[in-house]
């Protein structure tokens, strides 16, 4: 038994919760999305996309999932609201401060040498993460080659990370985040206050391309050095995960990095062996073949 | 014969050195021969010839001493004479015996006769002298008898000596020649030795390495090859060591041959078992591992058939089932799992034993192939344990039978087998729960950012909210703001307006003084008691008066009016009897009603108490107002003076219309005329001051119109009001509401003026003290305040002043309170002291005394201060003043010098809660 054909079972144990009728009507639900407005979350896992139906039907005032869809076939700013529900945008300044240490001193001096450096951030939301490798690169003197790609599939979100702008109690937890990653400076050398508004400087985003792009639809842009894509990828199926690790595979440079959220990892799929773990802890990982 | 190789060396060897010996025993003989003999000669000679020359010199010397003797006569020479001849008697009785050769005897002989007549003439001769002393005879003798004979001695004794010489020289010839003689012999004979010994050895040595030769050449032909196919044998032709190295290297080979087999067995086996092992890597499933295992067993113990059972338990029963086959055919055998002890194989599982069968009958099973069938020769059941339990049953059917080699390789490679399945299926276990886990970490994850998303949808409504209701406290501020502006705005006004009441009531005054002695004069003057006045005249007067009159009333009016405004009127509040209110109407007025030819009539309700409790004076004036107004706008029909009770219509007109105390008990003095009436939108107007229906300056009606305006301020003073009621050609009904007994009266309006006032002045203050604090800061070029700092303090730890003064001025300017110590110490001790004021600490590293890090650790130790934003202020770019800020337990950290936006940027932070 493949350890792909484990995993469907343990997820389908969620879906024996689910009625027959429920798990239809989602299944319609989502092919409804797919067909009419060219989104695909079919390959989303079941359980979290469940929660987030509900959740619009609760909020809609909705009695069905069947309900919903009517609404979203008809009305386009429910699809959207939908949408934006199954986007989820949670992200921080140097998220998992661990990750950005390693990346620092496991990554950073292997990049020196290269002319220029791409860095992918798929499933960029609101742009910390970007911004945070920005500040990182810029310490390590490499901002300067750099280029940065944040895509995600919500464009409302990549409007909102263009503004380089986050709420100020946010910052205290963004501060000792970015001390905890090894930050050489103070992390207020990079944002004023004005308004309860931290904006970062913007020289931070002179190289940043932001773009929307769909992992579960859309084909490699680019060759990267680098590319980023964590906690994105624990939404997807198996089916949906091999996609994007091809996506990626394709997408890397000889030699090129794979950075992974905490509690993904590239273990159990069919792309383990085309990869080297730089860091098997903080999810790192070096294209090999 | 048996001759070893040590023999023949031996015996050659001792040959040689026999030889070699009697070579050597033969010259050293001659050569000690020849040595001894020439020794010998050459001694003999030598001593002889010495003698002879002794002889020689004797015999001259005797002839000599003779001589002398008979010449000097001188008895030494006598002695010397007598000396050499015993010396040469002795000579050459010592020589005598050495002489060996004939001639050389005769010679010594002849010598030794000759001395002895020599001696014998002499003594002679001596013996006539001593008798005679005939010196000349003497001499004559010597001269012809001893002489020739003294002298014959010297030649016979050279002659000796020369025959010796010749002698000597002959036997030295004789030697030289022995001596060649003996070199000869030597050379031959070692010539001879070294070429026998030579060929000896040649034949010694050939003997010996043509058999070892023949070894050698046998071993090295030996190669790698033939060791598989065994080792070829030596025939052995001689039975020397070499023969027996031959026996021995036959020997050897038989046990390497041995030991190859042995070899081949066991490499057979361990390579097999290697690849086994080697292809158990990579496995990560028993299905992929029996499969392969089989493909991979059957081939290597020449089986042609074979089944992977696993062992499965389904509750309580166990089986085995099968996993994989070889060459297996499903349609002849058909059993998919065993239970344990059932069939062979489930026997084979129960009891953990080896099931081997042989001669199988035809039918028992075919082994099928493209070109045919056949049964086979044996089958081998095999358990495979681990732990002493049977984790899978391997069964293996071959044409042939199972050899000892295959067989044990079976139990090895089962053995470890058994291993590999426990350590796969544990693998796979792990790796199920590992996903498993995995899979729910991830939903863990997912949860929690839904979570942590809808957490911020609720705080972003709840910061809507919060926004909603800081806009709606703003508006309040601001309406609140207005309120207090407007008030001051009112206030100002009533300012101005007591300003200008009071102006007014000294104008008043200062107008009346005048204006009261132009009345009494004009009044003297019109009742013309000196008759002097033409009638004209007097009527001028009389129009003086009455202007005058009108004049003071009127500026009693304004200075009503303006008392009323600026609050300086003063009520007295009394009991006031309805009735005397009526009695006194009826008496002002009753001459006017006549006058004009109206009715007037006063009515007095039942109901009404007999008193209310007012300003008797105010009220009197304002019904007098309200009256005379009614008079001058009533032509015709009546006008009545009612008091009643007011009607709960009226009351709740009132309530709608402004706040009053009035209530049920209010007293209502309603002045009803049958006048022009006033029209509705002019119902306001007529209340303000100098104000009439008909504004037109052609107005009909005369009078200040101030009458209506003072009226209504007095009614308020006495907190009831005036109601009107009219309609245009019809008439008009002005009602005076006043409290009832029971009322109490109100503060009066300065009052309330006055503590509007106070409320007032702190914000007043507070601005004025903001501005102070702006105008301070615009020096240093700041932002206007910001609310986030107003009302924190900072307290700054540093030792360099100009630090402070910088920080202190920016956060001052923002509005901060800013409290500041030199150093650690001081720094503890000003937080200990304003424990809880301080929102925010601002600490130097590099401080005297206690340094900023040993400070800040401090302050964490104290429980009240674990959160207390503490901000380091760190020596730029040390990284590791940095890291050991966070470490002492520093909240953030901006570098020196300090930029007051950044600055400002994190205190925000830090202070946002």
């Amino acid at each position: 038994m493949s350890p792909n054909l484990y995993f469907d079972k343990i997820t389908s144990a969620y879906r024996e919760n689910i009625e027959p009728l429920e798990q239809l009507e989602i299944e319609l639900l989502l092919e409804a999305l797919y067909r009419y407005y060219g989104f695909d979350f079919r390959d989303y896992v079941l359980p979290s996309i469940r929660r987030r139906i509900w959740h619009r039907i609760h909020a809609e005032k909705l009695s069905t999932i069947s309900g919903l869809q009517e609404k979203v076939l008809h009305d386009r700013n429910t699809m959207k609201r939908l949408i934006a529900d199954f986007s989820i945008n949670v992200t921080e300044m140097f998220r998992d401060p661990s990750f950005f240490r390693a990346f620092r001193t496991t990554i950073v001096p292997l990049l020196q040498d290269y002319a220029c450096i791409r860095i992918w951030h798929a499933g960029c939301s609101t742009g910390e993460e970007v911004y945070s490798m920005a500040i990182l690169m810029h310490e390590e003197g490499l901002h300067h080659k750099t280029r940065y790609y944040a895509t995600d599939m919500n464009a409302d979100v990549i409007e909102e990370a263009k503004r380089r702008s986050f709420a100020l109690d946010k910052l205290q937890a963004y501060s000792n985040n970015y001390m905890q990653a090894g930050g050489t400076k103070s992390l207020s050398d990079y944002y004023t206050i004005d308004n309860n508004q931290a904006s970062l400087h913007p020289y931070l985003a002179d190289s940043i391309v932001f773009a929307q792009h769909n992992l579960a639809v859309d084909q490699s842009f680019n060759e990267f050095h680098v590319i980023i894509c964590r906690n994105v990828m624990i939404y997807f199926n198996s089916v949906l995960q091999n996609r994007v690790h091809t996506l990626f595979h394709e997408s890397l440079s000889r030699s090129g990095f794979l950075g992974l959220g905490h509690k993904e990892s590239i273990a159990y799929t069919s792309h383990s062996a085309l990869y080297k773990e730089m860091d098997a802890h903080e999810k790192l990982y070096r294209k090999i073949k | 014969m048996k001759l070893t190789i040590g023999t023949k060396l031996l015996s050659t060897f001792l040959f040689v050195a026999v030889f070699v010996a009697f070579a050597g025993i033969v010259s050293f003989y001659y050569m000690n021969k020849v040595n001894t003999s020439y020794s010998d000669l050459i001694e003999q000679q030598v001593s002889i010839v010495t003698t002879t020359r002794d002889i020689e010199v004797f015999a001259l010397q005797q002839t000599n001493d003779l001589r002398g003797y008979l010449l000097t006569d001188d008895a030494s020479f006598l002695s010397g004479l007598q000396t050499a001849n015993n010396k040469l008697n002795s000579r050459i009785s010592e020589t005598d015996p050495l002489l060996t050769e004939f001639e050389s005897r005769q010679l010594m002989n002849e010598l030794k006769q000759l001395n002895l007549r020599f001696q014998q003439r002499y003594e002679r001769m001596l013996s006539s002298y001593k008798k005679d002393h005939d010196k000349a005879a003497a001499l004559s003798l010597f001269k012809t008898e001893v002489l020739p004979l003294g002298l014959q001695l010297g030649p016979l004794a050279a002659l000796i000596s020369e025959r010796q010489q010749q002698l000597l020289h002959n036997g030295v010839k004789r030697n030289t020649q022995n001596v060649n003689w003996a070199n000869d012999a030597i050379r031959i004979m070692s010539l001879f030795a070294f070429i026998l010994t030579l060929i000896i050895g040649w034949m010694i040595s050939r003997h010996i390495t043509r058999n070892l030769a023949r070894i050698t050449r046998f071993i090295s032909s030996i190669t790698p090859g033939l060791a598989t196919t065994g080792l070829p044998r030596i025939e052995v032709h001689t039975s020397d060591e070499v023969g027996a190295i031959a026996h021995s290297f036959n020997d050897m080979a038989s046990a390497l041959d041995h030991y190859a087999a042995q070899e081949r067995d066991k490499t057979w086996l361990e390579t097999n078992i290697a690849k086994l092992v080697t292809m158990y890597q990579g496995i990560h499933d028993l299905e992929m591992l029996a499969q392969r295992f089989i493909t991979a067993i059957t081939p290597m113990t020449g089986a042609s058939y074979g089944v992977f059972y696993i062992r499965q338990n389904n509750g309580g029963s166990q089986a085995v089932h099968k996993l994989a086959a070889y060459a297996y055919n499903e349609r002849s055998i058909g059993e998919a799992s065993f239970q344990f002890g059932i069939g062979l194989v489930g026997q084979a599982a129960a009891d953990n034993q080896t099931i081997l069968l042989t001669d199988i009958p035809a039918s028992y099973m075919t082994i099928t192939s493209g070109t045919g069938m056949t049964s086979p020769g044996s089958i081998i059941i095999i358990p495979v344990e681990f732990d002493g339990q049977v984790v899978a049953v391997i069964e293996l059917a071959s044409l042939t039978s199972f050899s000892p080699i295959q067989q044990a390789l079976l139990h090895e490679v089962l053995d470890r087998l058994g291993i590999t399945i426990n350590s796969i299926a544990g693998r796979m276990q792990i790796e199920k729960l590992l996903h498993e886990s995995q899979t729910l970490t991830e939903e863990l994850l997912r949860q929690s950012e839904e979570l942590q998303l809808q957490q911020e949808a609720l705080k972003g409504t709840n910061e809507k909210l919060e926004e909603q209701n800081f806009n709606l406290e703003q508006k309040t501020k601001e309406l609140e703001a207005t309120k207090l502006e407007l008030e001051e705005k009112a206030e100002q006004l009533a300012l101005s307006s007591q300003y200008k009441s009071a102006f007014l009531a000294n104008m008043s005054h200062e107008l009346r003084t005048p204006l009261n002695s132009l009345l009494i004069l004009s009044d003297i003057l019109a009742s013309n008691t000196e008759g002097n006045l033409t009638p004209n005249q007097k009527k001028y007067a009389s129009t003086i008066y009455h202007s005058g009159n009108d004049l003071l009333r009127l500026i009693n009016d304004v200075l009503d009016l303006s008392k009323v405004e600026s609050g300086t009127i003063q009520i007295h509040y009394d009991e006031v009897k309805l009735r005397s209110i009526c009695e006194y109407a009826e008496q002002q007025f009753i001459p006017v009603a006549r006058q004009k030819g109206l009715m007037f009539t006063t009515e007095l309700d039942d109901s009404l108490p007999p008193m209310l409790y007012t300003d008797e004076q105010r009220l009197l004036q304002m019904l007098r107002n309200l009256l005379s107004n009614a008079f001058k706008f009533t032509s015709h029909g009546h006008v009545t003076l009612r008091i009643h009770l007011a009607d709960s219509l009226m009351l709740s007109h009132l309530r709608e219309a402004e706040n009053t105390i009035l209530d049920e008990s209010a007293i209502a003095f309603s002045i009803i005329d049958t006048g022009i009436g006033i029209p509705r939108d002019k119902h306001n107007l007529i209340f303000q001051a100098f104000q009439q229906a008909d504004g037109t300056t052609s107005r009909k009606y005369g009078g200040t119109g101030l009458g209506l305006s003072i009226s209504k301020n007095m009614a308020k003073l006495l907190n009831g009001c005036i109601l009107l009621d009219s309609v245009e050609g019809v008439g008009s009904t002005f009602t005076l509401l006043l409290p009832g007994k029971d009322s109490l009266p109100r503060l009066d309006a300065p009052l309330l003026m006055e503590e509007a006032a106070a409320a007032v002045d702190p914000i007043e203050t507070e601005t004025e003290s903001q501005e102070e604090a702006s105008s301070s800061c615009s020096a240093a070029d700041l932002k206007p305040i910001d609310p986030m700092f107003t009302g924190t303090t900072a307290l700054i730890v540093d030792d360099d002043m100009r630090n402070i003064f910088a920080i202190t001025t920016a956060l001052e300017g923002k509005g901060m309170t800013v409290l500041f110590a030199e150093n650690g110490v001081e720094g503890l001790r000003t937080l200990q002291q304003h424990t809880a004021a301080i929102d925010l600490i601002l600490m130097d590293i590099m401080l005297p005394e206690m340094d900023g890090y040993e400070a800040i650790r401090k302050i964490r130790l104290m429980p009240a201060y674990q959160s207390l934003p503490i901000i380091a202020l760190t020596a730029k770019a040390m990284k590791d003043d940095r890291d050991k800020c966070i470490e002492a337990g520093a909240s953030d950290y901006i570098s020196k010098p300090v930029h007051v936006d950044q600055l400002c940027s994190v205190i925000q932070v830090w202070l946002n809660k």
